[in-house]
């Protein structure tokens, strides 16, 4: 095969062991080959031993399989021969964030809180990306717009408004208006909508759709980057360093989830995010989840299951979802 | 990057009297030169003194919802 006598995966490309079989996240390429589980076995003994020793050991009896399988590592460009594996040394799979908060999603209705406030602590947390959902109910356009300017000001790298269809609510030519102004507008979504179709000015950035798409339930996705790879490590990358305000002004993990842990009336965010309680679900990694750290996708997968943590294992277990937009309020956790 | 033309972009005149370099100059499309940002929507920010501020969208979904199911896909997608 080769006179180099080791072989060695490129550094981006990592295996993953499942309980049926195995995978490389190409994380390069952002994609994810699938692989036989004796694949994964070769690979972790190639990291050590000449591929020889390997081919002795794995198939001594069958040589030709042992190249098909270094065949199809090389055909697609995942590893390499090489004299010095030394000098090739693996990714660093340390994940570090300095913003207290990574993603918030707020809710509000023009009532029960002071959104400049809440919008001033989140900038003050180096909040990186904030989705807005709007219901202006009696409000007119006109009183949504302040808000905006003081976002153009703020830290946030991104900004996505949800925004509930009204008849007194700003037309298709308004937001675009709006997207154009304000730079750190992503994405805009009009839900419950009389009609489904994308802007005409923005297609890619501006949409009206029938549902409320706040109380669909969600899709499991799959997202492959390093940045995801290395937070999925340790913790969940849906709830980590996220903060959801509802309506109503309380602080949660997500919106679909009925408990919550202050709120913004009498609570400052910087205050909840010290609570261990409301870090919990931070910490619900892949690897303490009952029917996911069996996958080899678990490193790539994203879902907002509802999580219940078992006390005497300290894994995480899916429930059925609670759908409910509106929940009932609980007494605050201590 | 487009390269628009790959013929010298100066005269020989000026050619005769420039660095050797500067026979093998291309003109690009600047559209096209990433390094110009030019689909890069800016804003500002305070704290970090800037008023080219970059909006970078956020690298997984920030709640439940995924935008890219409703909207249009963007001409990078395939």
């Amino acid at each position: 095969m080769s006179t180099k006598p080791y072989f060695c995966l490129y550094a981006h490309n990592l295996v993953v062991r499942g309980a049926t079989r195995s995978a490389i996240y190409d994380l390069q390429r952002q994609t994810i080959i699938p692989i036989p589980s004796i694949l994964h076995s070769i690979l972790t003994h190639l990291k050590q031993y000449p591929w020889r020793e390997t081919q002795r050991i794995f198939a001594s009896r069958n040589e030709a399989l042992f190249g098909q399988y270094m065949q199809f590592l090389l055909d697609r460009e995942l590893g390499f021969f090489v004299s010095s594996p030394a000098c090739f040394p693996a990714l660093d799979l340390q994940w570090h964030s300095p913003h207290h908060i990574q993603n918030a999603v707020v809710s509000y209705a023009f009532r029960d809180y002071d959104l400049e406030d809440v919008l001033s602590q989140l900038d003050a947390l180096h909040c990186r990306h904030l989705e807005l959902q709007l219901n202006l109910g009696s409000h007119c356009w006109e009183d949504v717009l302040p808000f905006f300017q003081q976002l153009q000001t703020t830290g946030f790298l991104s900004v996505n408004v949800v925004l509930a269809y009204s008849a007194a609510g700003p037309s298709e030519q308004q937001l675009a208006e709006l997207y154009q102004q304000c730079g750190k507008i992503q994405h805009i979504l009009v839900h419950s909508a009389p009609y489904n179709r994308v802007g005409s000015a923005h297609p890619h950035n501006l949409a009206f759709v029938r549902t409320d798409v706040r109380t669909t339930k969600p899709r499991n996705r799959y997202v492959v980057s390093s940045e995801y790879f290395t937070e999925a490590l340790r913790y969940n990358p849906y709830y980590n360093r996220k903060v959801c305000v509802s309506e109503t002004g309380h602080v949660k993990n997500c919106l679909l989830r009925p408990e919550h842990f202050a709120t913004v009336q009498t609570t400052r965010l910087a205050t909840v995010l010290g609570d261990p309680a409301f870090q919990e679900l931070w910490h619900a990694a892949a690897d303490h989840t009952v029917g996911l750290r069996d996958s080899e996708l678990r490193y790539a997968h994203f879902s907002a299951d509802y999580l219940v943590r078992d006390t005497a294992s300290g894994l995480y277990t899916h429930v059925p979802y609670l759908v409910s937009a509106q929940p009932v309020p609980q007494a605050v956790a201590a | 990057m487009r390269v628009i033309g790959t013929g010298a972009v100066f005269t020989e005149e000026v050619l005769a009297v420039l660095p050797i370099g500067y026979r093998f100059m291309v003109r690009v499309d600047p559209l096209t030169f990433r390094e110009n940002y030019p689909d890069q929507r800016l804003s500002q920010s305070i704290r970090h003194q800037s008023k080219s501020y970059q909006s970078v969208g956020p690298g997984k979904p920030v709640s439940h919802l995924v935008m890219q199911d409703y909207l249009a896909p963007s001409p990078d997608e395939h």
